[in-house]
């Protein structure tokens, strides 16, 4: 809402500076990660001619896979949480 | 409808309903930190205003409190873009289906001249993108992508539950015709069709968008629903048509001139004898001025939600006897007195 009262004040934003940064270096890890693996099975697909990026997209994580996902996206918004928080 | 999102929207939608959730923690973290200042609850004033005096700043002065607030703030915001751009990822894929489930067999009956009352009119409840008709299938935008695939895993299945209580609360037993109003996309329609399976179910709502994914639902499940696209206010209906006039989670989006005018077309449609139930949330004099204060703060200020304050803070079993039904009742449902519920009875005589 336009008239409300900022959410941050200064002392916030420090903290926020410092949080934005690490999930910025989060995420670029993981970039830079997933073209790798698109490249290394590209390579190592060659033959049978598969669109990586595209069973990427379309692929549905099985049980396990959807567990494991959870655990690490929720210890990831933990931390995310934790910067956050402050004292 | 069986439909596979793709891995970018999958984790954008999984990400928004965790951090949604999570962030709660930072609640706590605020709530233990304001304790040793806040005076006894009936020390505190009775009104909002004085409510939101004392507590707002008391609250807002901690650091846990305003990240909390960001975090909410940006879910909310964002949470209709993540779930749109989630769905353009598999537009081609699901379209054709879609199209198809909401012709085939029945299709909704549009309305020539829709009404669009201002207060409904591209007003973005909850923040969602565009409002209730704001993308071209907003109807599986927000009761599959938000509602089920966002909001309903932070209420493990509770969301669906609530709704059947309210049907349940309803004292008919095997009504033969059943008007719903504000439908949506058919959450509470399901409920009120699985307590009263042999009822013929009508249902109205002003969005065309969100009455198509109802009507998807319904061919899906051979629900032989008539869906239909009006306003609550003049639903064209004959009087004296239903057994049972229901309604859920509409009230509070509408300002209070606006639910007197959808009663007394309430009580017009009911059959004499018959009744009118409105579940929505809870009232504000059934929260202690602390859990009123917040519930305030956190749906009327910073919710996106412009009528919950008038809402919550009016008599519905008042208005409808105004309006002219013979009996009524407004109570909260079970120990957490949660949905509230409207029952109102139409006499037999007018
Ligand atoms: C929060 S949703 C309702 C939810 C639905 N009953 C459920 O159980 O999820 C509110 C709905 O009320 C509709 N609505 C709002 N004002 C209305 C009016 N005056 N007449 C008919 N429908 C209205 C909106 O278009 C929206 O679909």
């Amino acid at each position: 809402m336009s008239n409300q009262k900022p959410n941050l004040r200064d002392a916030d934003v420090d903290r926020l500076g410092k949080a934005l940064l690490t999930l910025a270096g989060e995420l670029w890890a993981v970039k830079d990660r997933q073209k790798i693996l698109e490249a290394v099975l590209e390579e190592a697909l060659k033959d049978k001619g598969l669109a990586v990026a595209e069973l990427v997209d379309k692929h549905q994580p099985d049980n396990e896979l959807a567990a494991a996902l959870a655990n690490d996206r929720q210890a990831y918004i933990n931390s995310l949480l934790k910067s956050l928080e402050g004292d | 409808m069986q439909y596979t999102l793709h891995q970018h929207g999958r984790a954008g939608i999984e990400f928004l309903s965790d951090l949604r959730l999570m962030s709660d923690r930072l609640e706590q973290v605020a709530d233990a930190r304001a304790a040793q200042h806040i005076p006894a609850d009936d020390s505190l004033p009775d009104d909002i205003a004085g409510l939101h005096r004392t507590l707002t700043p008391l609250f807002e002065d901690i650091p846990a409190f305003r990240m909390l607030r960001l975090c909410r703030d940006w879910t909310l915001e964002a949470h209709g873009r993540v779930a749109i751009t989630a769905f353009e990822e598999i537009r081609e894929a699901v379209s054709p289906e879609l199209d198809r489930l909401q012709t085939t067999p029945r299709r909704p009956r549009y309305a020539e001249n829709p009404a669009k009352p201002d207060y409904w009119d591209g007003f973005e409840f909850h923040k969602s993108a565009g409002g209730w008709d704001g993308h071209d299938y907003m109807g599986f935008v927000h009761g599959e992508l938000i509602h089920r695939k966002m909001v309903n895993p932070n209420f493990a299945g509770l969301i669906y539950a609530t709704r059947k209580s309210v049907a349940a609360a309803a004292p008919v037993s095997n009504p033969a015709r059943i008007l719903e109003i504000g439908c949506c996309s058919g959450q509470y329609t399901q409920g009120v069709a699985e307590i009263f399976p042999h009822a013929k179910i009508s249902a109205c709502d002003l969005s065309a968008r969100q009455l198509e994914q109802a009507q998807r639902y319904a061919n899906e499940h051979n629900l032989d629903w008539e869906l239909f696209q009006a306003a609550g206010e003049a639903t064209g209906q004959p009087d004296d048509n239903f057994d049972l006039v229901t309604s859920y989670a509409m009230f509070h989006e509408l300002p209070i001139t606006a639910a007197k005018s959808v009663l007394r077309e309430c009580l017009r449609v009911t059959r004499p004898g018959g009744y009118t139930v409105i579940g929505d949330v809870k009232a504000y004099h059934a929260f202690s001025r602390m859990e009123r204060w917040a519930n305030d703060y956190w749906n009327q200020e910073h919710g996106g939600d412009p009528f919950w304050r008038e809402y919550a803070s009016t008599n519905l079993a008042e208005l409808a006897l105004d309006a002219g039904f013979a009996e009524a009742s407004w109570e909260g449902l079970g120990p957490a007195q949660y949905p509230f519920v409207l029952i109102a009875r139409k006499g037999t005589t007018t």
